[in-house]
């Protein structure tokens, strides 16, 4: 009796039509996506030799910054610098602006006092090689960073003796107060014009450095 | 001994004797065998007698909630003795004010219709609801009854009538009556009927359904000719259909809300049917809407209203003549009704419908009707017996006064004249002690609610100290805890509560983490590596003492406000939360051991012209939440359901979630929702925009061996699904879903029923289709579903960085959330499939629900299922939230590709109402969550509870290579070769709930290790042991 008022194969037809339709735009939904074809290829990236620091952020290499991730000169921004490569890495950089961004990036990934202070170190050696004040400003505050947030930390260095391999720990804030009061020791041009200068800066910061012992202290 | 035969002759003749003997055989002046009921008619109007006595009804609909339960309360299933306590309760208060009978949702069990009536003379309508809502039909369970379907139709008859022959000979039962305003549940759809014009839809539905109860009629009283038979009409709405089905119908059931009056009902029953009425539902709730207060007078004059016309409408007084009583709605408040399953210790206040007949509250656009305060008494507090009790409101004492009237024989102007001059006033008084009293329990500006105190004694030994100290090799610690909960209402519409957490000592278990661990001396570790220094913190004494939880309410006109900090909270997913951006944090236990304190926020719900709008914010709204706000806006668009949702991160969380949950970056998503139903099929579709910040942030993958930069791009926050469910045939449910999500379209929780275990995710980066059917055959439900899974990108390699000259071959490494937009984790390319056997001969206390172990009523049910999945490829890097360094750190590698499976079995048996044991069955091939080390293991696992007489509980689990207890075990593969637990309590009172009640008990936990379970531990020996013994009091 209800089927006198309505056409059946119509209304079937439509209810169809209309679950096709929603199958359809799903199916399409489904199929969609990237194609796989965009990007760029990025096998091989040149590394800078240059002596031009180019700030990224004005805190670039300063530990907690992390701009040097989207540095574009910066070729290991995406790369796998940890400490399981970061080390051999390092033994292949052509050049202290290349080190710089090896360590920098290491900084940005993981806080570490070794990461800050052998990124003060390359900026210290572009200084060195290149004399751009840029360098020495920067290197001075990565140094100060070393201190002022690693000053209990330490590096290692491998030892290879007859009876094999030994590490040998060494403390990271006498590293620096040496990087800044005594940097010849080391082949590096000093960040001050004299040690003197370099005493008071690492004193107003709240150390001291001990000349005789190579000892830092804290003043607070 | 002449003097005492005067005396009995006098008596005799005066009826004394028939008082006084039947004061004497209380408890057996009732009818020892079923009764006789019927409907006379002459031409003074109608009665119901009850064996050839006149039975007017002075009936209450009734039911038994206690707080904290909703509607799935079995009170049946209780010990005998308790159940004994709670009736005489109810039904001796009902008695004293001349309740003569009770109308129940439920199908009250044979022998307690009995004892109610015998003990207390209440007699009991019978009333099968016959699918109102929703039905088991062919095994499958329809919300939406349709009562033209053939199968529908011959189960529920039959289903009907045999309750109709369990119940024909029972004494104490008055009449059977079917449905309950089922008129206003014609919510089905057809092929045949959707087509025509709505009103012409709903009247040839309602055709159906009155035959289908007239078929039910008629053969009932072939079975049980003793008894009246009816319907439960909502109002009088189709009488012109029910005029042409009703001719072996003994009266017209109705529920009537009309307001003061009923109006013209009686004359149009009268002019249609030649049938008396019987009112199964009418009254007045006892809150005010508009003042936002309890009123308990304006439900009294209601009430009394009501009860004045249908006496005057009653045999022999000149008008109708055709009122034979009614049942009010309600004996008792009910405080699930709003909303079902939140706040079911609170009585909500919220109106929830509107009724212009009710003109002490009603504003026009506003509701009214307060679902939770229909009772003429109030839930009040639980007594010496276990038992919520009955506290009288104004209105209980007007209707005991009321029910002093016979209807039947009675003057109409001596009725009128008793109704008028009803002290009002003093009967206002009587029902404003009670509520003095309720409030002082109930309504304080602030009150101790109650709380508990626990002490535990602990003793415990690893094999090296026991080996190389013996006895002196044990450690000994004891701890004590206790919980203050307090209530607060310092308005009219503010109220809320929260309890403090005091903590004594606490027991240093090495096993176990609890709640209370905070009191615990911590090892704080100095984070300047690479050597850590560690040294011992005593905790601080403020950190002893802790608000635990709160809740506070503000409700108002146009919006309720909730505010909410570590209570239960639920998902939104069956309410337009397609995506689950809204999680539910019900795992309350599981965030005590790590004190975490979600969810943590307010709520907004709209009411009136912003009604469907709901508004959630605050630190952590659900448990690993980033500080975000949640709007959804619910809306109809051409007959479908819609809603619209957006999440906002305001901040990134500082610290991770749980032991060691990586936090999120802060993000956004945006999703719509559609659900429409059409020819018996359900259609939901929903699109979601997600993490648009990531537009332009860089990944990389390997395509054709080259390593390839690329960016995200607005397409890859899109995504779309669609599930469409259906039934191909009778007795089955299937459903199929597809799904496709970019890049970054991350939702949230997906929606898992019916203990799925196929590997769902929340992260985008997919294309996803899956389907099931649930087919069931009598009892047993055997459940098949497959889910297939591809990603748009693949998990990266590990190809090495290395330079060679000035060229620096950058490599590639499995990406991680935490320095990628994407990664593929718990998303990966998937082949799974599943089935699921359940069998559960009483579907209504649904397998699946989360509480199933308490609630599951059928003497034996079980669920079986095995789970298969295929991971052809490997993962991304997982990420764990690293707590010396407060940030989060990723595992170098990511799982590999492996195939795993899962044997799950839940066995529950109820064999006696006082007995039930749980079983729980688990074995698998399961790979760590997150880290790479280690394999794929295969485990076993066993778990059990029995409970004795609701008091004694025995309870445990063996597991065999399984991980451990805590999710961050299975985090970080940390296994153990046997793990034991048995534990046994006793419950001291008669809550008989195990986390409510008062209770003494002892636990072990035994473990022994492998070079898979924790280095320290493992080094330490083979075995460890721990034995508590509690005790909990609680007031």
């Amino acid at each position: 009796m209800i089927g006198k008022k309505i056409n059946h194969a119509q209304f079937s037809s439509a209810r169809l039509a209309r679950i096709l339709v929603c199958l359809v735009v799903s199916g399409l939904l489904v199929g969609c996506g990237v194609d796989g074809n965009d990007g760029d290829i990025v096998n091989t990236l040149p590394v800078p030799t240059d002596l031009t620091l180019n700030l990224q952020c004005p805190d670039v290499g300063i530990n907690t910054e992390a701009c040097i991730l989207d540095d574009p000169e910066n070729p290991y921004a995406r790369a796998d610098v940890s400490d399981s490569t970061k080390f051999e890495l390092a033994e292949d950089t052509p050049s202290a602006k290349a080190s710089f961004y090896l360590w920098g990036t290491a900084l940005a990934r993981s806080a570490q006092g070794e990461n800050q202070y052998y990124t003060a170190r390359a900026l210290h050696q572009m200084y060195t090689e290149g004399g751009s004040e840029v360098a020495r400003t920067q290197a001075i505050r990565a140094y100060r960073s070393v201190l002022d947030n690693f000053f209990d930390s330490f590096t290692y260095f491998k030892v290879e003796l007859a009876e094999g391999e030994v590490f040998i720990s060494l403390v990271l804030s006498e590293l620096t107060g040496e990087s800044l009061y005594d940097p010849l020791e080391l082949n590096l041009t000093p960040l001050y014009n004299n040690k003197l200068q370099a005493l008071d800066a690492m004193g107003s910061w709240g150390y001291n450095y001990d000349v005789d012992s190579g000892v830092v202290t804290r003043n607070f | 001994m002449a003097t005492l035969t005067y005396v009995l002759k006098r008596m005799i003749k005066s009826r004394a004797l028939l008082v006084i003997l039947s004061l004497f055989v209380a408890g057996h002046l009732y009818a020892q065998g079923p009764n006789k009921v019927t409907t006379y008619k002459d031409e003074n109007g109608w009665k119901l007698k009850v064996d050839g006595n006149d039975f007017y009804i002075k009936g209450v609909v009734w039911g038994y909630t206690p707080r904290g339960e909703t509607y799935t309360y079995n009170l049946w299933a209780k010990p005998e003795a308790f159940i004994k306590k709670m009736l005489d309760h109810d039904f001796g208060l009902m008695a004293k004010a001349g309740i003569n009978a009770i109308r129940t949702f439920t199908i009250i069990p044979p022998k307690w219709v009995t004892y109610i009536y015998k003990q207390h003379g209440i007699m009991t309508v019978v009333n099968p609801l016959m699918g109102r809502y929703g039905a088991n039909v062919g095994g499958v369970w329809r919300p939406f009854t349709d009562y033209s379907d053939p199968l529908t139709r011959e189960t529920l008859k039959r289903e009907s009538l045999e309750v109709v022959k369990l119940f024909k000979d029972v004494p104490g039962v008055l009449m059977f009556a079917f449905g309950n305003e089922s008129n206003y549940g014609l919510s089905w759809s057809s092929f045949e009927i959707e087509n025509l014009p709505v009103g012409e839809q709903q009247r040839e539905k309602a055709k159906y359904l009155y035959s289908l109860f007239d078929e039910v009629i008629t053969e009932g009283k072939a079975i049980a000719p003793n008894h009246p038979f009816t319907i439960v009409n909502g109002d009088i709405q189709y009488l012109d259909i029910i005029a042409r089905h009703a001719d072996n119908w003994d009266l017209l059931g109705t529920n009537s809300y009309r307001g003061m009056s009923f109006t013209d009902l009686w004359k149009n029953v009268k002019g249609r049917l030649d049938l008396p009425v019987v009112f199964f539902e009418f009254g007045s709730d006892a809150f005010n809407a508009k003042n936002f207060v309890e009123d308990q007078a304006a439900q009294a004059i209601w009430l009394k209203a009501q009860w004045q016309e249908i006496f005057n409408k009653s045999y022999g007084k000149g008008e109708e003549g055709n009122a034979l009583g009614g049942f009010v709605f309600e004996w008792r408040d009910e405080w699930w009704k709003y909303l079902q399953t939140e706040n079911l210790d609170k009585q909500d206040r919220t109106a929830s419908w509107a009724n212009g007949g009710y003109s002490f509250d009603y504003v026009e656009g506003q509701n009214n009707m307060n679902e939770e305060w229909f009772g003429i008494t109030r839930l009040g507090n639980i007594n010496a017996d276990g038992v919520y009790v009955a506290e009288p409101r104004t209105a209980y004492y007007v209707l005991a006064e009321l029910f002093k009237v016979d209807p039947y024989n009675d003057p109409k102007d001596a009725i009128n004249r008793r109704v008028r001059d009803l002290d009002m006033e003093f009967l206002a008084t009587k029902g404003e002690v009670e509520a003095l009293k309720f409030a002082k329990q109930e309504s304080d500006m602030f009150s101790l609610e109650g709380g508990s105190f626990e002490a535990k004694y602990l003793v415990k030994g690893i094999e090296s100290d026991i080996d190389e100290d013996g006895e002196d090799g044990l450690e000994f610690s004891d701890g004590q805890m206790l919980f203050l909960d307090f209530a607060f209402q310092p308005t009219k519409r503010i109220s809320g509560d929260f309890s403090i957490n005091i903590l004594g000592n606490v027991a240093e278990s090495d096993m176990e983490f609890v709640y209370g661990d905070r009191g615990r001396t911590v090892t704080v570790r100095g984070f300047q590596d690479p050597f850590p220094r560690e040294r011992n913190l005593s905790v601080e004494g403020s950190e002893r003492v802790e608000i635990y939880d709160f809740q506070g309410t503000y409700a108002g006109d146009s919006f309720d406000l909730n505010l909410f900090y570590h209570v239960p909270r639920y998902h939104w997913k069956y309410e337009g939360d397609f995506y689950g951006l809204l999680r539910e944090t019900t795992d309350m236990d599981g965030q005590d051991i790590w004190n975490d304190k979600a969810p943590y926020g307010a709520e907004i719900v709209g009411k009136e012209d912003i009604d469907g709008l709901k508004v959630v914010f605050g630190p952590e709204i659900y448990w690993g939440a980033n500080p975000k706000a949640l709007l959804k806006y619910e809306f109809d668009i051409a007959g479908a359901e819609m809603a619209f949702m957006h999440s906002e991160d305001i901040a990134e969380k500082d610290s991770g979630s749980g032991a060691a949950e990586a936090t999120e970056d802060q993000s956004r998503q945006t999703t719509i929702y559609a659900k429409t139903e059409f020819a018996g099929m359900k259609l939901e579709l929903g699109g979601i925009m997600s993490a648009g910040e990531k537009e332009g942030d860089k990944y990389d993958r390997i395509e054709n061996g080259n390593v390839v930069v690329d960016e995200i791009e607005f397409e890859d926050t899109l995504g779309a699904k669609g599930k469409l469910s259906f039934s191909p045939f009778a007795g089955s449910q299937a459903y199929v879903a597809i799904e496709y999500a970019g890049l970054v379209a991350d939702g949230g929780d997906p929606l898992e029923e019916f203990g799925t275990q196929l590997p769902y995710s929340s992260l985008g980066n997919k294309k996803q289709v899956e389907g099931g059917i649930m087919v069931t055959t009598g009892d047993l439900m055997i459940f098949p579903r497959v889910l297939y899974r591809e990603n748009i990108v693949n998990a990266n390699p590990y190809i090495a960085p290395s330079t060679d000259g000035t060229n620096f071959s950058p490599g590639i490494g499995p990406r991680n959330i935490d320095e990628d937009p994407f990664a593929v984790l718990d998303n990966r390319e998937a082949q799974s499939a599943e089935i699921y056997f359940t069998y559960d001969p009483t579907p209504a206390s649904s397998f699946y629900h989360w509480n199933v172990d308490m609630l599951e009523d059928a003497e034996f049910a079980f669920n079986l299922g095995l789970t298969a999945t295929k991971y052809k490829t490997a993962t991304d890097a997982y990420t764990f939230y690293l707590e010396e360094f407060e940030t989060n750190a990723a595992f170098g590698e990511g799982l590999p590709e492996e195939d795993v499976w899962l044997l799950k079995s839940k066995m529950i048996f109820n064999p006696s109402a006082q007995t039930r044991f749980i079983a729980d069955f688990e074995a698998g091939k399961q790979q760590a969550a997150k880290t790479p080390v280690g394999d794929a293991a295969e485990f076993y696992r066993v778990q059990g509870k029995l409970i004795l007489d609701q008091t004694h509980i025995i309870s445990g689990y063996v597991e065999v290579d399984g991980f451990g207890q805590y999710d961050f075990q299975e985090d970080f593969n940390v296994t153990f070769p046997l793990q034991v637990k048995a534990e046994y309590a006793m419950l001291l009172d008669s809550f008989k709930d195990e986390k409510k009640s008062s209770k003494v008990g002892v636990k072990l936990l035994y473990r022994t290790f492998d070079e898979d379970s924790p280095e320290g531990l493992y080094e330490d020996g083979d075995y460890q042991f721990e034995i508590s013994t509690y005790f909990k009091y609680s007031f």
